[in-house]
C-alpha cells in the first residue's frame, strides 16, 4: 500500500488514467474469453452434472472466479486448462455439499419401467452409467473423452499426475465398458 | 472406444437448451468483483494476525525506552474498515482517510486541515484523536482481547477522515496530500 501512495505521489495524475486504461483493456480481454469459452464450458458441466440449470450455474461461478483472479492469470497462461480446473472444482464442491445425489442416481438403471431401462437409447445409458462412477473418474472420462485434452493437460487440471490419469481412465473405461455391456463395444 | 464415446457425448448435448440471454461477461465482472472484496477480507485477517505478532514482540522488550513506538498504519487501516467499504482501492475513491506521523506538529495539522477544507473535493471532514481511533479498534477486536490489550490509544494515529465529492478525482487528489509534511499514510476506500 505504501509503495502504491508513492506511485500516486511521484506519477502524478497519469497514474490514474493507466489504470482505468489497463482495467478497460482487462475488461474486454474478459469479455472476450467469455463469449469464447462460454458454451464448452457449460457442455463441459452438464456432462458432469447432468443439469442444464445447474450447468449454467456452475458455468457462471467459474466465469466469476476466473474474474477475480483475471489480473494474475497472465496472458500466457493455459485459459483452456484453467477454466478446466477452476469448473472442475466448483462441480466437486457442489457434489460434496450434495453428497446424497450420486447414489440415487445409480440405483436408476435398475428401476423397472424406466425409460433409461435396456431398450433406452445407448447415450442415455452412458450417462447413467457415467454417474455410478466416482466423480473424479467422471471427470477424467470428460475431459479426455469429450473435450479430447491429451493425458498431461487433464493431469494438469485434476492436478494429479499423468500415471494417475493413465490408470484411472483405464479403470473408468472398463467399468463403462462392464455396465453398458456387449453394445457399447460392438458399436 | 474413444471416438465412439465421444460421438454418444454429442448425441447426449443434442438436447442442449438455448443458452439464457443477459449480459454473462458482466455479470460474472460483478460476481467475481465480489470474490475478491471477501478475498481481500480474508487477506486482512492474516495481516491482523502478524499485527499481533509485532505489538506483541514489542511489549515483551524489557523497559521501553522512550514513547511507545506507533503501531504500524496497517493496524489503524484495519481499525476503519467498514464491512460494506473495500480498502485501499488504486482509483474511484470515495472515503479517505489521511493517517498522520506520530511526531506530527501543531502547525502541520492545522495546515493540513485548512488545505482539507479548502479543497473543492473534500466533504464531511472529521478529524479522528487518538482516543477516538482506540474505541474504534476496541470494539473491532473485541474477538482478540489480547491484541487490545497490547494497545493503548497512544499507539493508534490520528487521522483526517473525508469524503470525495468526485471518487474519480482520488488519484489526484492522493498525490496532492499524501506526500504533505506530517502525513503517514494516505488510503482511499471504496463505499457503496
Amino acid at each position: 500500500m505504501n509503495e502504491r501512495v508513492a506511485n500516486v505521489v511521484s506519477s502524478d495524475t497519469g497514474w490514474g488514467f493507466t489504470r482505468r486504461h489497463e482495467r478497460a483493456a482487462r475488461d474486454e480481454e474478459f469479455t472476450a474469453f467469455v463469449a469464447a469459452a462460454t458454451p464448452r464450458l457449460r457442455r463441459t458441466a452438464y456432462l458432469m452434472c447432468r443439469d442444464w440449470h445447474l450447468a449454467q450455474d456452475l458455468t457462471q461461478l467459474t466465469l466469476a472466479r476466473m474474474y477475480a483472479s483475471w489480473g494474475r492469470i497472465g496472458r500466457n497462461a493455459n485459459l483452456a486448462a484453467y477454466s478446466r480446473r477452476v469448473l472442475m472444482n466448483a462441480v466437486f464442491d457442489q457434489r460434496k455439499r450434495r453428497s446424497g445425489a450420486e447414489v440415487v442416481l445409480a440405483d436408476l438403471p435398475d428401476r423397472p419401467g424406466d425409460p433409461a431401462g435396456p431398450t433406452a437409447e445407448l447415450h442415455v445409458t452412458l450417462m447413467r452409467a457415467l454417474s455410478t462412477l466416482p466423480v473424479r473418474d467422471q471427470a477424467i472420462v470428460v475431459l479426455r473423452h469429450w473435450e479430447d485434452h491429451s493425458v498431461d493437460t487433464v493431469a494438469e487440471i485434476l492436478g494429479v499426475s499423468a500415471s494417475v490419469v493413465k490408470m484411472r481412465s483405464m479403470r473408468a473405461l472398463g467399468r463403462l465398458r462392464e455396465l453398458l455391456g456387449e453394445d457399447f463395444v460392438l458399436q | 472406444m474413444p471416438d465412439h464415446l465421444k460421438d454418444l457425448f454429442d448425441r447426449v448435448l443434442d438436447d442442449e437448451p438455448v443458452p439464457p440471454d443477459g449480459d454473462l461477461a458482466g455479470q460474472a465482472m460483478a460476481q467475481g468483483r465480489g470474490i475478491r472484496r471477501r478475498r481481500g477480507l480474508i487477506v486482512g485477517g492474516s495481516v491482523a494476525s502478524a499485527i499481533v505478532a509485532v505489538v506483541v514482540a514489542l511489549n515483551l522488550t524489557p523497559a521501553p525506552a522512550g514513547p511507545p513506538p506507533q503501531v504500524s498504519a496497517a493496524a489503524a487501516r484495519l481499525a476503519q474498515a467498514e464491512p460494506q467499504c473495500t480498502w485501499p482501492v488504486p482509483d474511484d475513491a470515495t472515503d479517505v482517510s489521511i493517517f498522520l506521523r506520530q511526531d506530527v506538529t501543531e502547525r502541520q495539522r492545522t495546515g493540513l486541515r485548512d488545505a482539507l477544507d479548502g479543497d473543492p473535493l473534500v466533504r464531511n471532514l472529521v478529524f479522528e484523536t487518538r482516543q477516538e481511533a482506540y474505541e474504534k479498534f476496541k470494539v473491532l477486536w473485541r474477538d482478540s482481547p489480547d491484541l487490545v490489550a497490547a494497545v493503548d490509544a497512544s499507539q493508534l494515529p490520528e487521522s483526517f477522515r473525508l469524503e470525495l465529492t468526485t471518487p474519480a478525482q482520488y488519484p489526484a487528489f492522493a498525490a496532492r496530500f499524501a506526500g504533505r509534511a506530517g502525513v503517514e499514510d494516505l488510503i482511499g476506500g471504496m463505499c457503496p
